[in-house]
């Protein structure tokens, strides 16, 4: 195993022992301000969150939910109206923003323009007074592991958007954080540069281990990278859970909407079972296994059932399924390894999406009638409101 | 306005309020800051339309009434108007053709024409009327001597639409010249690829987005030439201006009231422009300066016209650089036209009689740039980044002096601060207060440019570093406002070196100023002297630029060398 810092080796593989990281306890957040009219704001109310030492935890949701807000409290940018944040299970809210050792990548990257990437890099280090042979080494390292070897010597201004966001990544971890802060730092980069830093990330969080809290408002980005992600809603926690639970089992039309482009289509409960729910859809009922329901429902009830595009699939010739229903299709959108289709069904378009079959052939004419099967334990069943 | 939205607006004041109180500090010099500006800009103002308007004590309108109903200030009023659209409209053409031709045609020497352009921005206001007088005066070189002809008038409209065009239109160069930078060279592309010819493409597109350029270039011409004092008063002849009136009504016939009401007069244009500007302009603009386009623009004109635009700006250029070697001629000539002998006796009299002058003006534009441009740069910190209840006001206030002509500022000055407990004149103090509160602008200028460098984000990621406001401050913020307070800083002394409008009122028997100085000279006939002075200022400025430059060399390199490759 090859060490970084303190090791000249080529390539590091792992953090050196004397860098240490910490877990994080926000315990009953509230941070309010006013408006410009004057009304009070709760941009973060009553939120609590635990995220355990080297765990990737990814805050999201729509703008103005207040995520960016708790990472400022974290960072100490600001002062919390109530509740405490501990980070190693002491409460640091009495320690000023430069004393916290929580480095954050900003989403305008926010690099010195007067110095160049080698003294962006080393800021950190000369802050803290480390000696000018270990912080050489130091960066160097991090030019390394960020693929910037060459460039020490340039100006922000004369490097590209992706490299401009790894020097800033580069200075958050050569001060060896114990936490490190990302407030979501690719939505400036174009898609394929957004792809790859995104996947940088990871390898390095892997590789490292640090405690991570990423914001961002792209549900890919969320669903790709966290061992945990916490939906957020005017400034409330909405549900925190595995990338899989979210996806999987949302706990509210919000999260099932917000994550993972899911159709919605009403229903009514026509019955209760022991294990189903027979739930009429325009003519058709459908049995869906109980534990897909969330909340409390009784028959009569209006539900919407969420469905994800993907459960969905397109009845071949012959085949036979009980919970079918058929649309009409109004759009394809051939995607390479997938398909998507717009059909429409009961008044509204549905999403349905379908990898590439070698076999069968996908092509269908706009408005050709087309017959849906939809697998019973991918719908959510959510009580209307 | 509906009673809902009145109340919200007082709640709204009121938090700003309790903010404001919660930063003593900050509460402290916002008081202040609007204490100086009331003291310094509204109350000298106050003092000269109540002049104006009450003569002897009580309510009258019969300073105006007088101004506009003699003949002699009926012509200055008509007078100055005229010039002042001559010389916009002249000085615009100019000033376009130059841009355009700098900012779209590629040829070699580029730097050369702008420097050309830039000097008479940094020189002395009259410099030009001077050097007229040398070119095409009586005993003019091209007049008399070259061309033989006798008795050539150059004083009057003639003379002051050449000097005042010559001096002004680089104004409206530099307007026009970020303009046709910002536009989207894209565009341009776009509209020849949409089928428009070349002419088609200038019309239908860089004219359109050009025009707010325009009309703000016309503006500023306009208003420097209705303001300019130095040129007329040298050149004027039996061509009356209003400025001038202004003076010569206080100066020669001690008429204060009368004084006041033409430098009411010569502010209304001016302010009511700086509304007009403020207002409506900026909402027409459409460049948006994203700073994201760095390709050079593939239109480009007609070979012919290409040719046509270099021999003009050439010819423009060769212009301007004449005018300043027959200045630097006239100096070392024993008397112009009649006796062609090198001396450098106008140095020894000019530096006999005029050291202290020297002096005095170059130490009170070194206390007053600092003292400026950090009040200035205060001002837009506080306006940006902070709220409270009368913010704009104040924004408004501290620009306001921008448009108030020199002659109505100095007019003010010399009344509302020549008794106890404001007895300022004859001190240093009262040329230091105008200079501040009249070229502060110039430090708001920069310091909202320096806090555009410094974003929140780069002072956040700095903190979150390591680094306390302290060290965040030092190596930060300091070195990345370094640029713009330098440049505000030579501009604001270049500007203390040569105002001369409102400095005539000002200055005194213990505290003089080298253009009053050059002034009296003209004025005696000692041609030679005031060319010599006039040489000697242009010197000082010109040094002062590279002292200031050696200042910048740390922050400019390393801030815009990112730029240097593109």
């Amino acid at each position: 195993m090859i060490k970084l810092f303190r090791n000249p080796s080529p390539m590091p593989t792992q953090k050196s022992d004397d860098w240490e990281v910490a877990d994080l306890d926000l315990k009953n957040v509230v941070k309010t301000y006013h408006d410009r009219r004057g009304n009070l704001i709760h941009a973060v109310n009553n939120f609590s969150l635990k995220i355990g030492k080297g765990e990737f935890t990814t805050l999201v949701g729509p703008s103005g939910c207040g995520k960016t807000t708790v990472l400022r409290v974290i960072a100490g940018f600001e002062i919390p109206d109530s509740g405490e944040v501990l980070m190693g299970g002491k409460s640091i809210n009495s320690i000023p923003a430069f004393n916290r050792n929580m480095p954050m990548v900003f989403q305008s990257y926010a690099l010195f323009p007067h110095l160049s990437i080698y003294d962006n890099i080393a800021y950190g280090l000369k802050i803290r007074k480390v000696p000018g042979n270990i912080i050489k080494n130091d960066v160097e390292m991090m030019l390394q592991l960020v693929n910037l070897v060459g460039m020490e010597n340039r100006y922000p201004k004369e490097i590209s958007g992706g490299q401009q966001q790894r020097v800033a990544l580069a200075r958050a971890l050569v001060i060896k954080p114990k936490i490190i802060l990302f407030d979501e730092p690719l939505s400036n980069l174009d898609v394929k540069l957004r792809l790859q830093t995104r996947m940088e990330i990871k390898r390095l969080q892997n590789l490292l281990g640090i405690t991570t809290l990423y914001v961002t408002h792209d549900q890919e980005e969320a669903l790709s990278m966290s061992d945990s992600i916490v939906v957020m809603k005017k400034g409330k926690i909405e549900q925190i859970g595995s990338p899989e639970t979210i996806y999987h089992h949302p706990k509210s039309v919000f999260v099932a909407d917000f994550i993972g482009n899911t159709n919605f289509v009403e229903g009514t409960i026509e019955s209760l079972l022991d294990n189903h729910i027979n739930i009429q859809v325009k003519d058709k009922i459908l049995k869906i296994p109980k534990q897909q329901a969330t909340g409390d429902i009784n028959q009569g009830d209006t539900v919407l059932l969420g469905i994800k595009p993907e459960a969905i699939s397109i009845l071949k010739p012959g085949e036979r399924n009980p919970n079918n229903f058929s649309g009409t299709v109004r759009h394809t959108y051939f995607r390479g390894t997938i398909t998507e289709f717009e059909v429409e069904f009961n008044n509204t378009l549905i999403n349905v999406i379908l990898p590439k079959d070698v076999d069968f052939q996908q092509s269908f004419a706009r408005n050709e009638r087309i017959c849906l099967s939809v697998n019973p334990r991918a719908i959510n069943i959510f009580k209307k409101h | 306005m509906t009673t809902l939205s009145f109340s919200n607006y007082f709640k709204n004041q009121k938090i700003t309020l309790k903010r404001l109180l919660n930063e003593p500090l900050q509460l402290i010099l916002v008081l202040s800051i609007i204490f100086c500006l009331g003291l310094f800009v509204l109350y000298p103002l106050y003092s000269t339309i109540k002049v104006s308007l009450m003569p002897n004590g009580h309510f009258d309108l019969i300073v105006y009434k007088t101004i506009l109903n003699q003949q002699r200030f009926k012509i200055a009023i008509s007078n100055s108007i005229l010039l002042g659209i001559v010389v916009a409209t002249l000085g615009t053409i100019i000033a376009f053709l130059f841009a355009y031709t700098l900012t779209r045609i590629q040829f070699p020497g580029k730097h050369f024409f702008k420097g050309m352009v830039i000097l008479p921005i940094i020189s002395p206001p009259f410099i030009f009327a001077l050097s007229a007088v040398l070119l095409l005066g009586r005993n003019g070189l091209l007049t008399q001597q070259l061309l033989g002809i006798e008795n050539f008038n150059i004083y009057g409209f003639k003379g002051l639409v050449i000097v005042q065009t010559l001096s002004m239109f680089p104004i409206g160069f530099l307007i026009l010249s970020g303009i046709l930078q910002a536009i989207d060279p894209d565009l341009e592309t776009c509209a020849m690829n949409l089928g428009a010819k070349r002419w088609k493409t200038f019309t239908t597109v860089t004219f359109p987005l050009a025009l707010p350029g325009l009309w703000a270039s016309w503006l500023l011409i306009f208003v420097q030439s209705l303001t300019d004092f130095g040129n007329p008063l040298i050149l004027g002849g039996d061509f009356p201006v209003l400025s001038v009136q202004t003076y010569l009504e206080f100066v020669g016939m001690g008429n204060l009231p009368r004084g006041a009401g033409l430098a009411v007069l010569l502010l209304v244009p001016t302010v009511s422009l700086f509304i007009l500007q403020r207002y409506i302009l900026r909402k027409k603009s459409f460049i948006t300066v994203t700073g994201k386009s760095t390709r050079r623009s593939i239109v480009s004109v007609s070979q012919l016209i290409h040719v046509l635009l270099i021999f003009f700006s050439i010819l423009i250029s060769a212009i301007i650089s004449i005018f300043y070697i027959s200045i630097f001629a006239g100096s070392f000539i024993k008397l112009w036209g009649i006796n062609w002998t090198l001396t450098f006796s106008h140095y020894i009299y000019a530096f006999d009689v005029g050291l202290q002058t020297i002096k005095d003006t170059v130490l009170l534009a070194t206390i007053a740039t600092p003292i400026t441009v950090i009040f200035g740069m205060v001002i837009a910190f506080l306006v940006v980044r902070k709220s409270f209840p009368g913010k704009n006001l104040m924004a408004i206030a501290a620009v306001l002096m921008f448009s108030i002509p020199g002659t109505a500022v100095g007019f003010g000055y010399m009344i509302s601060f020549n008794q106890e407990p404001l007895l300022l004149t004859g001190t240093m103090y009262i040329l230091l207060a105008c200079y501040v509160f009249r070229y502060v602008p110039i430090g708001i200028e920069s310091g909202m440019a320096a806090l555009s460098q410094v974003s929140k984000d780069i002072g956040e990621s700095s903190t979150n570093l390591g680094a306390s406001s302290a060290i965040t401050f030092r190596s930060i913020t300091l070195p990345l406002i370094t640029p713009s307070f330098i440049s505000a800083a030579t501009f604001t002394f270049v500007k203390c070196m040569t105002g001369l409008s409102a400095v005539i009122f000002l200055v005194s028997a213990s505290w003089k100023h080298m253009t009053t100085l050059i002034l009296a000279q003209t004025e005696n006939m000692l041609l030679g002297q005031a060319y010599a002075m006039s040489v000697v200022l242009t010197l000082i400025i010109l040094i002062s630029f590279a002292v200031f430059k050696n200042f910048m060399t740390l922050g400019q390199t390393s801030v815009f060398g990112g730029i240097s490759h593109d």
